[in-house]
């Protein structure tokens, strides 16, 4: 075995493969940096292309631009406060608030470092451990898939501390919107007025589109200023890649969520990263400065999202089952080259395979030597005034929010989400918590469905020891950031 | 009218749109439809939590506004609010008309214009210059397809 994965090492290295690997790269980087285009769009654009290539080639640009596009959700997330891809959401949170700080410089290369070693050690992980890891994916079922939704809704609990109740609307209106649609069990049509256009819910980037960048843009066009608020930047590349490392424990921690929820079947990047930066953001002791430019915000959502990359892989490539939509693709492309997913597969063509693996854990790495060289025009975006950035932040929308499925409609709905959210964050709605309950909603209702179709009832939650744990650990953050310790010290002393 | 203004603010009226919205979705689902039970059950209980804590949010709201005067003005700038969502509206009604280059220029020329930005000219070639090589971009190599418009349809067929 160890005589094939040197073999593989040695041919993802020659000159040809590397420089592949670097163009996908950069060409993965902008597709995801154009907000409504992502990965999934990057590597089904490639199929038809990589008919005449060799199958290695194929899977090796595949590589480049799944993880170039991952990442580049988080440029537009970071500069102009629009995810690029719905993976990069709870970057927008901190990265944002770092641009409007004139720290976007800082904020670029912190998520660059992040996604690459997030990748970099979800690719270890698709290469090393891939038997071990199934067999602890496989422990997840439904019952714990709807209780690690329940966790990453606590975040409402952190975010919304100046108003729970805010928080708390918000988040319930973030679930009331992922109801309409067909039911996940019985698929019946709900609370779509008869619409066709409504049948599959609202879609989740147009609504995103809207919160976020719509809404911002609005905000923009009332004020004549730069995102920066000033016409230089503060912060370098150079401060952003050392915080990365100063805050190991959430680099570490973001990356085996993001690994461990990668390698989940239909959870994916976007529940992920919130779900990573929901526990970060829990965890931290200055947990009152997330969503206000906290550096810890951006590399837990970062490292989490691309570590999905590789661990999303090894559902598809151990059971044929993809692990996400972008995998789904994946795997189309990979029967066309006549690769056919499971154990023998490993055995059949065991080279190919792990030209691929080292492929992935390279393109990781030349993330950063592709992206660095840019980071600093990204980050100039942020010093341009709003007069000439407005209209053509409102093309990107327009861009993002048409350009997926080809319906001018998609542009009325996101901005009539835009408005809303326009006027949701002048009553101080906290948009975080309307979008985990977005992303969440649809993986809490089928897997509470699914669970109560198993179990009957809602004893699975106290009776399964991980749904268990994750009950108490969700009760604990949700009562956290309302205990005043201090208060409670000051009565011990005082007894 | 100005005795209901005084307990209005804007925290009070997103409550209120948010629980309109709630309660206009569930008329559709529980009146209009005929839907069983189990699609309707997870909807319920998401739905009357929505319910308590909107009126709550809103009992607060008017009860923080009888007591005191001042509330956050909404707008920072109104006219430029009207302005930009007006502008938007129209710009995203003519995409399938105009197609997207020629209504994503209007949108771009008028904006700067309406700002009063200085050096115009230059900064409308350059929005120009990025509109089409983002259409261009797009339809020809990421295949996407864009709003090509009615008059450049007839023209080019």
């Amino acid at each position: 075995m160890y005589g094939v994965i040197i073999e593989g090492l040695l041919e993802s290295l020659s000159i040809t493969n590397l420089i592949l690997i670097f163009l996908s790269t950069f060409i993965g980087v902008i597709i995801g940096a154009l907000p409504g285009l992502g990965p999934t769009i990057g590597i089904a654009l490639l199929i038809p292309i990589s008919y005449g290539m060799e199958t290695t080639t194929a899977l090796l640009l595949s590589a480049g631009i799944y993880v170039g596009a991952v990442y580049g959700g988080s440029i537009t997330a970071i500069v102009l406060g629009i995810p690029g891809t719905p993976t990069s959401t709870a970057t927008v949170l901190d990265g944002f608030p770092m641009s409007q700080q004139g720290r976007s410089l800082e904020a670029l290369a912190a998520s660059t470092v992040s996604s690459s070693f997030g990748g970099f050690v979800s690719a270890l992980f698709l290469m090393f451990f891939t038997p071990m890891l199934s067999r602890v994916v496989l422990k997840f079922g439904v019952a714990e898939q709807f209780m690690l939704a329940m966790f990453g809704l606590s975040v409402i609990a952190v975010s919304s501390r100046e108003s729970f109740f805010k928080g708390l609307l918000g988040g319930f209106f973030g679930l009331a919107i992922a109801t309409v649609g067909y039911d996940p069990i019985t698929g019946y049509n709900r609370f779509n007025f008869g619409v066709d256009y409504l049948a599959d819910g609202f879609p989740f980037m147009v609504v995103v589109i809207g919160l976020f960048g719509i809404s911002q843009t609005i905000s923009m066009a009332e004020k004549a200023q730069t995102i920066s608020g000033s016409t230089e930047l503060s912060g370098s590349i150079w401060t952003g890649t050392v915080k990365v490392f100063k805050n190991m424990r959430v680099l570490i921690q973001s990356t085996l969520i993001g690994s461990f929820m990668g390698g989940m079947p239909g959870v994916g990047g976007g529940p992920a990263n919130m779900i990573a930066y929901t526990t970060v953001a829990n965890s931290s002791k200055d947990r009152d400065s997330f969503g206000k430019g906290n550096i810890k915000g951006v590399i837990a959502a970062e490292a989490s999202n691309n570590a999905t990359v590789g661990t999303a892989l090894i559902p598809t490539l151990a059971f044929g089952i993809p692990g996400s939509t972008v995998a789904a693709v994946l795997l189309g492309l990979l029967m066309l080259h006549g690769v056919e997913p499971g154990p023998k597969m490993f055995i059949e063509m065991p080279l190919t395979i792990y030209t691929f693996f080292w492929g992935l854990l390279f393109t990781n790495l030349i993330l950063v030597l592709v992206c660095f060289p840019l980071l600093k025009y990204f980050a100039k975006i942020t010093i341009v005034p709003y007069q000439i950035l407005v209209p053509n932040i409102f093309m990107l929308c327009v861009l993002g929010t048409y350009g997926m499925r080809g319906y001018v409609f998609d542009v009325f709905v996101g901005i009539a989400f835009g408005v809303l959210g326009y006027f949701l964050k002048k009553a101080n709605y906290p948009m975080v918590c309307i979008v985990l309950g977005l992303v969440l909603g649809r993986l809490a209702e089928s897997n509470l469905s699914r669970s109560l179709m198993i179990h009957r009832n809602l004893d699975f939650l106290y009776k399964r020891p991980i749904t268990l744990t994750l009950l108490i650990l969700t009760a604990v953050i949700m009562i956290i950031p309302y205990i005043n310790i201090e208060k409670i010290k000051r009565r011990l002393r005082k007894n | 009218m100005r005795a209901l203004k005084k307990y209005l603010s804007i925290d009070v009226i997103m409550a209120g749109v948010i629980l309109l919205i709630i309660g206009i979705m569930a008329f559709n689902g529980y009146v209009m439809s005929n839907l069983s039970a189990t699609s309707l059950r997870y909807p319920t209980f998401v739905f009357t939590v929505c319910l308590v804590i909107g009126t709550l949010e809103i009992v607060k709201g008017v009860r923080k506004n009888a007591r005191t005067e001042f509330k956050m003005p909404v707008f920072t700038n109104k006219r430029n609010f009207f302005f930009v969502c007006g502008a938007i509206i129209v710009y995203a009604s003519l995409l399938t008309i105009l197609g997207f280059i020629i209504a994503s220029s209007i949108f771009t020329i008028s904006y700067i214009l309406y700002t009063r930005y200085e050096k115009p000219v230059r900064i409308i070639v350059t929005s120009l210059v990025i509109v089409i090589v983002i259409y261009v971009v797009f339809t020809q190599f990421l295949h996407v397809n864009l709003p090509q418009g009615l008059i450049l349809r007839v023209i080019f067929n």
